[in-house]
């Protein structure tokens, strides 16, 4: 193997916040450069890991297998295939943008930085574990950097917002421990190794409740419609790069447990508890998308079209076939970059009117036309329009729904297609009233678009237009994991 | 009759070194005051190697079968000494600034000594009179170290209360202890054992079910465990915080090395009976509960440790409830956690009482900013205490609640999760104050002094608190080699 490519690309942001911690504080200023080089280093190593990963398998690859308490069958266990490889790149992507746009961050830089790395290492872990505890060792890392990050540099109402995050996500979590206990014990394996607890086959009534107990943790974390009302307060009130993040990789992490411990280790109690999940995903669809038509504040309004969106990955993955998980983990990677994408903005513009107020703002396409073009660009991948990324997602998700034939996944594709042109009209007149119309002149001079800001958003420009034409790579490597995980 | 002198030369070494610094501290005086506490430390190490140099070759019963070396003795003796090092490392510092606790050092480390030999003795008693007896060697100096800031009122009534409840505690238990000498007409614990299995005693016995009932409400008090704990919010507020990092330590360990040992060795077969099983898990269930909900609405620091404290030994109580092998080493590795995690938070909070002269926990105000590497650490021992990881006290619950869903007490187990949640509300509040709100008092005070020594202590205890996590397999290694069996 060489080196151990993954246990390298989870752990060096660890260094780095090591590095910053030590960092002197005559000198704080500069902290960035040093998040900045840690976070370009792990990036590099996906990308190398992603050209010499081979979609063509589906299984698992450069896995690391070391005991780690022996008496109790607890490993350090890593891997990677065709869905996780996706979600690691937009990890470490959406980390160094996070950098980028906190570049001129003043309070208390060191520790901002050494944050979002701990967070990194946390999202990273998620990804790549393998064994159940490891898993929830990683899991669980992510909270405390999140809870810090919104309760520190997040804006007004950032107290609430911080603790109810945490204790929300908390309160998912712990159940699934539970829940990862009882498959430990009731699978007759007493392992933690998720591979092999494919193979259990416990009893139908058993693996319903044990779904039900990792439903609630991994439920939280997408948001699913009645358990999302942390993910609101914690969008807006985060600071920019926390949103990113937040947005774009830590409710991936809710659909990814779906599809990575849910599926493949409790196939029957899936299959029996899909409908409800359709059902739930497609309710977040459009209240989602409601919810969205009434926010006055801009951020909160991204923030509402997340669980408008995540509904699409779980109507996908609820469909279990092949095509429309596919769907759901493109739109996982997709959303990531979109929203990702859109939150950046909305920092950028925050930056200069200091107001998130949609009734502020206006006329934005005569004083920051570039910025207003980007912002109408993403609004359009956003409401997946085709020959951008945010279209095939949802595009696959619903396809493959509707072929399951039954009465059922029609309506609850016809139900998720109004959504879509509710997703639509918010955009849109979103784009209308912060875009267009008369500017207001309370906002001042408005700064055009930094070199610095366009590196930010640059590359996720390259990836929504890449994947929008030629999607048909990233389809071949998350088909071939997605076929083995549905067993077929 | 030499060898089983061999056997305690450990207890002696440190009954010695105690009397030696009360003396010295009566006839030297003043001058002593400076050297007591690096005496005790090395005659802490002492008594460590003996236990190393003369117990590991020779474990076996002795004077009796009433006091008994094997690997859960040494563990727990090992393992008070540590705490017993660090409590007198701090109580050093603790002293100096306080002219009413400073007036006496030789016979304030001498009560510390005491308890320490109790604990340790109570690990290794083989029969009902030496664990009656070393509970007590443990609760006597307490009672009077509780009362020890004799002119603050609430140190006076911390201590009273805790002496009236406590001697009742007692009475129960060394009635219980009696009731179960007469039903199976021994008071060594393996005998007593082999009474009830041979009697099958367990199943109708009322007599000994009541017997052992009634033990487990004394151990239960000393412990804390709801409903026994109405003595622990007053008793930690009002004693020095010293004692109470004392109390919430080597006399919680104590009451647990005895609890553990009467338990496995003694009713060996107890997972067996309804009744006892019963028992144990409402004192877990109540411990959980209360001790959580109560915690929320606490202003004061000291009095927020104490219902915390309840809630762990309810926690720890799920796994007794499981009477497994595999469960009792969940055990050490959860006493392991606390104790570290409770010695770093205590010392904290004491630099922070001494620097702001508060315990409200509105005093860590601004500690982030003013302190940012015992904030940090402070952060990691009260989320370690939540139980997420990578922290130690995410193991000790990982291990508790895999022994009991183990068996079958998923029920409960989900009780404690959800508890634990409840419980992040209030930690999360420290940490809050911490970082999130500005401190309020004068400049001066601001940035609290942090002598060496407790920053020792403090990066000591975060340091292993992390290192549980990272590691975990030397310390699973440690508690498994202590597990004791009935015969």
């Amino acid at each position: 193997m060489g080196f151990n490519i993954l246990t390298l690309i989870t752990f060096i942001p660890i260094a780095g916040a090591i590095v910053l911690a030590v960092y002197p504080k005559r000198v704080e200023k500069s902290a960035k450069y040093i998040a900045l080089t840690f976070s370009l280093i792990v990036l590099g190593l996906a990308a190398y890991l992603w050209m010499i990963f081979d979609p063509s398998v589906g299984g698992m690859q450069f896995v690391e297998k070391y005991q780690w308490i022996s008496n109790v069958n607890i490993y350090y266990h890593l891997g990677v295939d065709g869905i996780s490889m996706p979600m690691v790149f937009l990890t470490t992507l959406l980390t160094v943008l996070g950098v980028l746009v906190s570049w001129n961050i003043d309070n208390k830089p060191k520790a901002f930085f050494a944050l979002l790395l701990l967070l990194e290492v946390g999202m990273l872990g998620v990804f790549l574990s393998l064994d159940f505890i490891l898993f929830y060792v990683f899991w669980e890392l992510v909270l405390l950097p999140m809870y810090f990050l919104i309760g520190i540099w997040g804006s007004a109402n950032r107290l609430y917002a911080a603790i109810k995050f945490f204790i929300y996500t908390l309160l998912g979590s712990v159940l699934m421990l539970v829940g990862i206990l009882m498959i430990y014990f009731n699978s007759g394996l007493q392992t933690f190794n998720m591979l092999e607890l494919a193979n259990a086959g416990m009893g139908t009534n058993l693996q319903n409740w044990i779904f039900f107990l990792l439903f609630m943790g991994f439920a939280i974390k997408v948001p699913m419609f009645p358990f999302h009302t942390w993910l609101p307060d914690a969008h807006t009130e985060a600071p920019t790069a926390g949103s990113v993040i937040l947005a774009g990789v830590l409710l991936k992490m809710g659909s990814y447990g779906f599809i990575r411990i849910s599926m493949p280790i409790l196939p029957e109690a899936t299959k029996a508890w899909a409908p409800a999940i359709a059902v739930l995903a497609v309710i977040g669809i459009i209240y989602g998308a409601l919810a969205c038509l009434i926010q006055k504040d801009l951020k909160r309004l991204i923030a509402f079209s997340s669980v408008s969106h995540m509904g699409f990955v779980m109507l996908g993955i609820a469909s279990l076939t092949p095509t429309a998980v596919n769907g759901a983990v493109l739109q996982m990677f997709n959303h990531g970059c979109i929203t990702g994408m859109l939150f950046l903005i909305v920092g950028m513009v925050y930056d200069r009117t200091h107001t998130r107020e949609i009734a502020a703002m206006g006329g934005f396409a005569n004083k920051i036309p570039l910025l207003s073009g980007i912002l109408a660009f993403t609004a359009f991948a956003s409401l997946g329009l085709p020959g951008l990324s945010g279209f095939w997602g949802e595009f696959l998700v619903l396809f493959g729904t509707y072929n399951q034939g039954t009465l059922f996944s029609k309506v609850m594709v016809y139900l998720a297609v109004i959504g879509i042109v509710l997703g639509a009209a918010y955009l849109l007149w979103m784009l209308q009233r912060v875009i267009f119309g008369n500017y207001n002149n309370n906002l001042g001079e408005l700064k055009r678009i930094t070199w610095i800001e366009m590196v930010t958003l640059a590359p996720l420009i390259i990836i929504i237009i890449f994947v929008g034409v030629y999607p048909t790579p990233l389809i071949d490597m998350i088909n071939n994991s997605v076929v083995l995980i549905l067993g077929m | 009759m030499t060898i089983d002198i061999m056997a305690i030369i450990p207890e002696i070494v440190l009954v010695c070194f105690g009397f030696l610094v009360l003396m010295l501290s009566v006839f030297i005086g003043k001058p002593f005051d400076k050297a007591a506490a690096p005496l005790l430390v090395a005659g802490l190490i002492a008594s460590a190697a003996a236990i190393l140099i003369f117990n590991y070759s020779n474990t076996d019963s002795f004077f009796n079968m009433s006091f008994i070396v094997d690997g859960y003795s040494i563990f727990f003796r090992l393992f008070t000494i540590i705490t017993a090092i660090i409590i007198v490392a701090l109580a050093s510092y603790y002293i100096n600034g306080n002219m009413v606790m400073k007036r006496n050092t030789g016979e304030f480390y001498f009560l510390i000594i005491m308890i320490t030999t109790g604990t340790m003795l109570m690990s290794a008693a083989g029969d009902l009179i030496m664990l009656f007896i070393s509970l007590e060697l443990v609760s006597m100096p307490t009672y009077i170290l509780a009362g020890y800031a004799k002119t603050n009122e609430k140190s006076n009534e911390a201590s009273l209360k805790y002496f009236i409840l406590g001697v009742l505690a007692s009475a129960i238990l060394v009635y219980g202890f009696s009731l179960i000498y007469g039903a199976t007409g021994s008071i060594n614990l393996s005998g007593i054992s082999e009474a009830i299995n041979s009697g099958n005693m367990l199943s109708g016995n009322y007599l000994i079910i009541t017997g052992i009932i009634m033990a487990l409400i004394g151990f239960g008090f000393k412990i804390a465990l709801a409903p026994f704990h109405f003595w622990a919010p007053d008793t930690y507020e009002g004693a020095p915080t010293i004692i109470t990092t004392l109390i919430t330590t080597i006399a919680k360990l104590a009451a647990f090395a005895g609890l553990i040992r009467f338990l496995y060795v003694g009713v060996s077969g107890f997972g067996n009976s309804l009744w006892i099983v019963l028992f144990i898990v409402v004192l877990s269930l109540l411990s959980m509960i209360l001790g959580n909900l109560m915690a929320l609405p606490q202003k004061n620091f000291k009095r927020l440790m104490a219902y915390s404290s309840v809630a762990h030994g309810g926690y720890i109580m799920i796994a007794l409830a499981s009477a497994t092998a595999g469960a009792q080493w969940a055990v050490f590795i959860y006493l392991m956690a606390y104790i570290l995690m409770n010695l770093g938070a205590f010392a904290v909070a004491m630099l922070v009482e001494r620097g702001r002269d508060s315990e409200e926990i509105a005093a860590f105000a601004g500690l982030g900013q003013s302190n940012p590497f015992i904030s940090i650490c402070m952060i990691i021992f009260l989320v370690s205490m939540v139980g997420l990881p990578p922290f130690a006290g995410f193991l000790g619950k990982l291990f508790v609640f895999k022994a009991g869903i183990e068996n079958n007490f998923t029920w409960l187990v989900i009780i404690a999760v959800l508890t634990s949640v409840i419980s992040l509300y209030y930690y999360a509040n420290v940490i809050r104050h911490m970082y999130f709100s500005k401190y309020e008092g004068d400049k001066s005070s601001a940035k609290v002094k942090t002598p060496a020594v407790y920053l020792i202590v403090i990066g000591f205890c975060a340091l292993a608190t992390i290192l549980m996590v990272i590691i975990p397999f030397v310390f699973v290694d440690i508690s498994q080699g202590a597990v004791v069996a009935g015969f």
